[in-house]
């Protein structure tokens, strides 16, 4: 049973003069923060708002993270959040837990805005907080280690959009090699490359800033 | 098994945090480490990228990712989202996804909607009202509330 079905049974309801998030109390009260992923999708897809605001305090955290870690600019990575949201809750009937997790769909419509976006834009101004440093500039003329790491978070906010995911998803997100593929649409193999090709991007982009010694190390 | 050329193609990928490898690779690349003096040289090599990496992680996580700002967000997240499913656009193209089907399962409601259902409900009450008008208890010669008027007799002794 997929989403699809559980939501046709139910949507008699649609008839219903009020909408369609009134009938829940109808229907009893439901355990939305015990139920499972699949139950809520099922309940949005019958029109549950309550059910949805669940799954976004559910996965909220962990998309903004990574959209923030892609698009490094709080007001663009809340609308990609946004937007991955909305897409979720409008096709919540049509998703089918035999094919993928919910949270693969989901994330996977969130790096894939992303990678969207930085695409399409020029990249935004570092914070204020970042520190921003003459990026030519050599390591041995930063004195302060603050600047140094902001140099090196630069270095990573710099990658390009596919690198800096996938570095998001197995390095900091904690995602396995088999899970960042799935999310990425890729098989676990080319998730390896990708990996080798951005640790690698990253080594000579700090050596030509002279923050690590030259030395091939992988 | 596996060998120590897979193994350097992991660590290129992977670095040298063996958490981050495949599961099912894990316990391979432990029994490599265990003979191999090669394998630990190059893991051991990895390490310092993987701290530069993590170090640069750390901090942008810092500026970025401040508790209190993602609170804040994720607070504007679910606002925003749920305004958005809310509005009488969204309402309207949901029942579109649904109308559909009801419509193709019971043609009678097939755009009557509300009217039809209205229509339904009227004629069961007045066809209850009819059969009510139309039915007549039968009437009693005496009615019970008479009878019980009635004194009871007296019974005079007669001798």
């Amino acid at each position: 049973m997929n989403a699809n079905s559980i939501g046709r049974q139910v949507s008699w309801l649609a008839l219903l003069p009020w909408a369609p998030s009134q009938c829940v109390p109808m229907l009893g009260p439901r355990g939305y923060a015990k139920a499972s992923d699949p139950e809520l999708l099922a309940w949005s897809a019958s029109g549950d708002r309550r059910a949805f605001d669940e799954i976004v305090v559910r996965h909220g955290p962990f998309a903004l993270r990574v959209a923030l870690r892609l698009v490094r600019d709080s007001v663009a990575a809340e609308d990609m959040v946004q937007e991955a949201m909305l897409r979720a809750w409008s096709k919540a009937a049509q998703f089918d837990h035999s094919r993928a997790s919910f949270t693969t769909w989901l994330y996977r419509i969130v790096v894939n805005l992303c990678i969207d976006y930085r695409r399409r834009v020029t990249p935004e101004p570092l914070p204020e907080d970042f520190e921003q440093t003459d990026p030519s500039a050599n390591a041995g003329e930063l004195l302060d280690t603050g600047q140094r790491l902001a140099m090196l978070a630069s270095v990573l906010g710099d990658l390009p959009a596919r690198q800096r995911a996938v570095i998001a998803l197995v390095y900091e997100e904690g995602m396995s090699g088999a899970e960042a593929a799935r999310v990425l649409g890729m098989s676990a193999k080319a998730v390896e490359r990708l990996l080798a090709r951005a640790r690698a991007s990253v080594r000579e982009r700090l050596v030509a800033h002279d923050l690590i010694k030259g030395t091939r190390t992988c | 098994m596996l060998t120590e050329k897979r193994f350097r193609r992991l660590v290129e990928s992977y670095g040298a945090n063996l958490q981050h490898w495949p599961r099912n690779i894990r316990g391979g690349a432990e029994r490599l480490l265990d003979r191999s003096a090669r394998a630990r040289a190059l893991l051991e090599a990895a390490r310092g990228l993987d701290d530069v990496i993590e170090a640069a992680s750390t901090h942008e996580a810092a500026i970025l990712l401040q508790p209190q700002e993602m609170n804040a967000a994720l607070a504007r997240l679910r606002a925003n989202v749920g305004a958005q499913i809310a509005s009488p656009a969204a309402q309207e193209a949901w029942k579109q996804r649904f109308a559909p089907s009801l419509t193709a399962t019971w043609p009678i409601f097939s755009g009557i909607g509300w009217i039809g259902i209205s229509s339904v409900g009227g004629l069961a009450i007045a066809a209850g009202l009819l059969i009510g008008t139309l039915y007549q208890p039968e009437s009693r010669s005496v009615s019970a509330l008479a009878m019980l008027m009635q004194p009871a007799p007296i019974h005079i002794l007669t001798n």
